[in-house]
This record gives C-alpha cells, sequence and structure tokens, in this order.
C-alpha cells in the first residue's frame, strides 16, 4: 500500500504543467540526440545540465532522466530508415530494419519497434516500483566499508565489460579516479593537484570532461572521415498486420525480460542487450536463416531490449546510488549539482522528488509512443542538415552548455584539453566509459574507503571482515578474473560495450 | 603504431611516477586516519604497474598494435585542426571580445572550414548561431554569456 500511495504521489508531481512540460522537452531532445550521429546520449546529457540549472531539482532531473531514455527511441529510426544507427545500441537493428524499410515495410518496423520500447520501458518502470523498497531497506543497513565494496564491485564489472583489453579499462579507470583527486580533499579539506589555480579548487568539472572525451572527440573522429550522403526509404504505411502481431509478441515479452534483467548489471551497456536479444531471437526461430533479410522479430526484440535496459539501468542509480553506464553517471552529476545524493537516503529525505521522477517515467514513455511516430519526417528531415552545418552547430552548443556551468572560459579550455585526450585514446582502443564512472564515482569511494580505514584505524582487515564487503569483494575480483580470462576459460566473451552507450 | 603505443604507456608511466611523488609529498597518514596522500598514492602506484603491463604488451604482442590510422590524411587533418583552433579561439577571446563576436567569427569560420560553400547561409547561420542565441540564452534561459571588456565594444551592447 505504500508504494501506491508514494506513486499516487509521484503521479501527483510529475503530472503539473510544468513538469509535464519539462518530460515533453526531455523526450523531443532525447529523440534528436538518438537521431543524430554526432552527439551520443552521456554528451547529450551533460550538454542540457547548465540549461536545467535554473530549474527547480525535480523538474531537472526528469528532463534530463525523459532525455536519456528519449534517445533509445530516435536510434531506431535512422537505423530503420537510413541504415545509420543513431546509438550503438540500435546498430543490431539495421540488419532486419533496414532490410524491411527496403521491401517497403519501414512504417511498421518503426511501428513495432516503438510499441516494443514502450513495454519495455514501462515494464522496467515498475520493476524499480517494485524492487525500489526491498533495495533501499538493504542498502540503508550499509555502512561505508560495505558502500566502498558495492562500489569497488559495480565499476569492475564496468571495467571487465567496457573494451578488449582488461589493462586498458583499468587505466582508464584509474584515470578517472586520479581526475576526482583534484581539489579539495574530502576528508581534511586541503588543496591537491590544484597547481594554483582557483578553478580548480572545487575540483575538474565532469560536464566539461564529459562533453570533451564524449561530445568533442566523437565530432574529431567524424570530422576526419567523408560526411556520408543520406539515402531515405519510403515511408510506408504504419499499420502493422495482425500477423506482424502475432510474430512480435513473444519476442516483446523475452526482449522485456532480458533487457530489464542486464540494465540492472553495472557495466552491461544496452547494445550488449540488442545483440543477445537478437541472437536469442534467431536461436528460438524456426527460420534463422531468414534473420538479415527483413524479418520483424530482428527489430522489435533488440529495440525492445535496449529500451527495458535504459530503464533498468535506473533501478541501481535510485536505490543504491550506483550508476550503471556513463550517461547515468552523467545523471548521477545531476543529482549532485542540485545538492542531492541519489540512493536509499533520497527515498527517505526527498519522496516527493523520488517518486515524481519514478512516475514521470510512464508519462515520458507515453508521450514518446506518441510523439515519434507523427515526428518521423522531422527527423529525417534533421539528418538531411549538411554535416559541416550540424557539427558547427553543435560545436557551439557545446561551447555554451559548458561556459553556463560556471561562467567561466577556463572549462572550455577544459572541454578541448579532454576532447585531445579522447579523440588519441579513442584512437588508441581504450574505452572511455570506465574514465566518467569513476570520475563521478571517486570522491564517494575515496570518503568511504577513508572512514572505513579510520574506524579500523588503519587495518586494510576491515574491508573483508564482514560477509557482506567480504562477498561483494570476492564478486569483484571474480568479474575481474573471469573478464581477463574469460575467454579462454568459456571459449568465447560477452559482446563489448561502445563508449558512448546508456 | 607500435611506437605510439608504446610513447602513450611510457607517458601514461611517467605522468603516474610524478603524482606518485606529489602525493608522497602530501600527508599519507595522520592520527586522525588517512590523510590526503593516502588514496593517490595507491592510485598512481597501480597506474604506473599497469602502464608497464601495457607496455609489454605492445612489445611482445603484434595485435596490441593493430588498431585504426592515427594520423588522418590532409583532409581530415585540416578539418580536425580547424575545429581544435577554433575552440581554442574561443577560449582565449571569449571573455575579451565578448561572446557575439567571438561566436560569429567562431560559425564562419568553421562552416567553411568543414565544407558549406554558401555564403548567404553562412552567413545568416553565424548570425542565429551568435547573435540569436545570446539573446535566447540570456533572455528566456537565463544564462549569463560574457559581454566585451573592451570599452567601445561594450558600449556597443556586445
Amino acid at each position: 500500500m505504500d508504494v501506491l500511495h508514494n506513486l499516487m504521489m509521484g503521479f501527483s508531481v510529475a503530472l503539473s504543467p510544468a513538469n509535464l512540460l519539462y518530460a515533453l522537452t526531455g523526450s523531443f531532445l532525447g529523440t534528436l540526440i538518438g537521431v543524430l550521429p554526432g552527439i551520443g546520449p552521456s554528451a547529450g546529457c551533460a550538454l542540457l545540465i547548465p540549461l536545467t540549472a535554473s530549474l527547480d531539482p525535480t523538474g531537472s532531473i526528469i528532463m534530463l532522466t525523459a532525455l536519456f531514455y528519449g534517445t533509445q527511441y530516435g536510434g531506431t529510426i535512422t537505423s530503420v530508415l537510413l541504415n545509420v544507427p543513431g546509438e550503438a545500441a540500435s546498430a543490431v537493428t539495421c540488419l532486419d530494419g533496414y532490410q524491411m524499410a527496403k521491401n517497403g515495410r519501414a512504417g511498421v518496423a518503426l511501428t513495432v519497434s516503438a510499441v516494443g520500447s514502450f513495454i519495455g520501458g514501462t515494464f522496467a518502470s515498475i520493476c524499480l516500483i517494485i524492487v525500489a523498497g526491498p533495495l533501499t531497506r538493504m542498502a540503508l543497513e550499509f555502512g561505508p566499508v560495505e558502500f566502498f565494496a558495492l562500489m569497488v564491485l559495480g565499476l569492475s564489472l564496468l571495467m571487465g565489460l567496457a573494451g578488449k583489453s582488461m589493462v586498458k579499462s583499468l587505466m582508464m579507470g584509474i584515470f578517472g579516479l586520479l581526475l576526482a583527486m583534484i581539489g579539495m580533499d574530502p576528508v581534511r579539506g586541503s588543496p591537491r593537484f590544484t597547481f594554483g589555480q582557483m578553478e580548480l579548487m572545487d575540483g575538474i568539472g565532469f560536464i566539461p570532461v564529459i562533453m570533451g572525451l564524449f561530445g568533442l572527440a566523437e565530432i574529431l573522429q567524424n570530422a576526419e572521415q567523408e560526411f556520408p550522403h543520406i539515402f531515405q526509404n519510403k515511408l510506408s504505411s504504419l499499420i502493422p498486420s495482425r500477423q506482424d502481431i502475432r510474430d512480435s509478441a513473444m519476442p516483446v515479452v523475452r526482449g522485456t525480460i532480458l533487457g530489464t534483467l542486464l540494465g540492472l548489471v553495472p557495466g552491461m551497456t544496452n547494445s550488449a542487450s540488442s545483440f543477445l536479444s537478437y541472437a536469442m531471437e534467431k536461436k528460438l526461430s524456426k527460420h534463422p536463416e531468414n534473420f538479415g533479410t527483413g524479418v520483424i522479430e530482428g527489430v522489435v526484440a533488440p529495440e525492445t531490449a535496449n529500451n527495458a535496459h535504459a530503464n533498468g539501468a535506473l533501478i541501481p542509480l535510485f536505490t543504491l546510488g550506483i550508476p550503471a553506464s556513463p550517461t547515468i553517471a552523467v545523471i548521477m552529476g545531476a543529482f549532485m549539482i542540485n545538492g542531492l545524493v541519489p540512493g536509499p537516503f533520497l527515498f527517505k529525505e526527498q519522496p516527493a522528488l523520488v517518486w515524481g521522477v519514478i512516475a514521470s517515467f510512464f508519462i515520458g514513455n507515453v508521450m514518446l509512443l506518441i510523439l515519434n511516430l507523427p515526428l518521423i519526417g522531422i527527423w529525417v528531415k534533421v539528418l538531411k542538415i549538411p554535416y559541416s552545418i550540424l557539427f558547427t552547430l553543435v560545436l557551439a552548443f557545446m561551447v555554451v552548455g559548458v561556459y553556463g556551468v560556471d561562467n567561466s572560459a577556463f572549462d572550455v579550455m577544459i572541454m578541448l584539453l579532454f576532447g585531445l585526450i579522447g579523440y588519441i585514446l579513442r584512437k588508441l582502443d581504450f574505452p572511455m566509459a570506465p574514465v566518467v564512472l569513476t570520475l563521478i564515482l571517486g570522491p564517494l569511494m575515496e570518503r568511504s574507503l577513508r572512514k572505513s580505514m579510520e574506524m579500523s584505524q588503519g587495518d586494510f582487515a576491515i574491508l573483508w571482515s564482514n560477509p557482506i564487503s567480504a562477498g561483494l569483494l570476492i564478486a569483484a575480483g571474480v568479474v575481474l578474473i573471469t573478464s581477463t580470462f574469460g575467454s579462454r576459460i568459456f571459449g568465447r566473451k560477452l559482446p563489448e560495450g561502445g563508449d558512448d552507450e546508456a | 603504431m607500435k611506437r605510439v603505443n608504446q610513447s602513450v604507456s611510457l607517458f601514461f608511466f611517467i605522468g603516474s611516477c610524478s603524482i606518485m611523488w606529489a602525493s608522497w609529498v602530501m600527508e599519507y597518514y595522520t592520527p586522525l586516519g588517512p590523510g590526503p596522500g593516502f588514496f593517490p598514492l595507491w592510485l598512481s602506484g597501480c597506474m604506473a604497474g599497469l602502464s608497464l603491463v601495457w607496455f609489454y604488451q605492445v612489445c611482445t604482442d603484434p595485435a596490441e598494435s593493430e588498431t585504426q590510422d592515427f594520423i588522418p590524411g590532409r583532409i581530415g587533418m585540416i578539418r580536425v585542426l580547424s575545429v581544435l583552433g577554433a575552440l581554442v579561439f574561443m577560449w582565449l577571446f571569449m571573455d575579451k571580445v565578448g561572446f557575439q563576436l567571438t561566436m560569429f567569427a567562431f560559425l564562419v569560420f568553421l562552416l567553411v572550414a568543414l565544407g558549406q560553400r554558401n555564403r548567404i547561409l553562412t552567413v545568416v547561420i553565424s548570425l542565429l548561431g551568435s547573435f540569436g542565441m545570446y539573446y535566447v540564452f540570456k533572455n528566456w534561459l537565463g544564462v549569463q554569456l560574457p559581454e566585451s571588456t573592451i570599452g567601445w565594444l561594450s558600449a556597443l551592447g556586445l
């Protein structure tokens, strides 16, 4: 009953005219970012944070989360119509989606994807409501030792799945943690690694770093190549046949469950969900040889899975305060900018905000379902804008967004520096996702570790002296070992996540 | 590519060692518990070790060096340098000359450098992206963008 009462309270917050407008704006911008190949959800969310600075925290978080799950819808459109995945998670949709478009069934592919995405996203939001209570109660029992161990496990999962090389993933994780050390020491208050710069006393801003690593580096990589020409397939009827609905029903159910479960695992990217969902459908199909020729199951299953994943990935953030992916880490950063720390205490201290944001997930998903299909024509027109104009305008918005955080040109320089670092490191196959997560989690990790050490008077044994933290650290060790030697033990590895994934 | 990988791994190693030194100078442990140097010292130590492991991998495993071309082609290089140069220009001049004029120059330059040939469109986009954006951000979104500190430009409202 408590859950229902809280949810009703949440809907009363989310349904206020201002919050409805924020959800609509976030959904619209999210779809736009999903459509554009040059900018991903992480940089998109980071870009929006300065613009939401004047909003109340609830409105700001509603808009950012709507943008986050909106990007998943946008990626589908370009995959189906143009064979260009707007987001990495939609890459697998190109295989059958584009073939469907060539067969004159683009409208049907987009309709079933949108409905599947809606079902997946809504189911994952319901799961969040169901597990929120038990998980937060459990998390409230955690002290600094357990939280440190939990963060180590989360980061191990991320690093284990982030790239081709475990050494490079670990290096990037530590790089992010070292960046988080810049600024005032969180316990003693003395400055560290500030090089006498006043601008660094508060630490290195995560928005310029993320914009650099994800936004600018991506643009620099694209600028190197020939700008592609856009070929568009015609949009046919949007209404699926009965056979289409029958063929889509079970893939939607399976994609929903798979995506939600994988979304709970930090480090498991939504493209992994899409890929595994596609592979599962192909395996279960009576005619696997038809996959790749334009079968509806090959479109609806991965699209459902990646949306369920995106909403499912918010569960660890809301209940435990652990971001499961770079974009969720950016949303966590937005909470922090508003003076809030996501996790179990937030449910106690700000129930209206938390439940308002959760209720907005349902509203946002309905908005996206209604908005997307009639606006497909507009999204395709956006893609016809020449890349020279598109990239220039995105760069201009990035400059304004980064400057707007602290009204400081120094942040533009930081973005430029990290854009260059990201550009070089991407070329050397370094994953960028661990940098963002550790940059945001770094101060929390350090505080937890140092509190633990103070409690034990410097004895590291405190970390494995209680069963919960010992269990979590053992799990982290197992993850790192299996990720490093997994291919030798099991014969093959899980699909790797791209960098700019939700 | 092998040379690039080796150079970057050595760069990481040297960087980690200098952070280790800087952390060592800070307090490692205090009567109240771990000091400000505690966490960065361990982290930079791990980073130094990992850099050496990567260096070893690059030297012994040819697959480690099989990445895409590091140096872009001529046109690609011009575009990359144009973007970087335009951003350096924004960083250096935005506070002094003001947002509107700097952004106008930034947009004109980048549009041309990235291949936009229509002059009228270039000017229209640059005007909207600089003066238009300034108006919208200042008056509608409440984001303060810098105005010129040069007297006569400031008097013109730039």
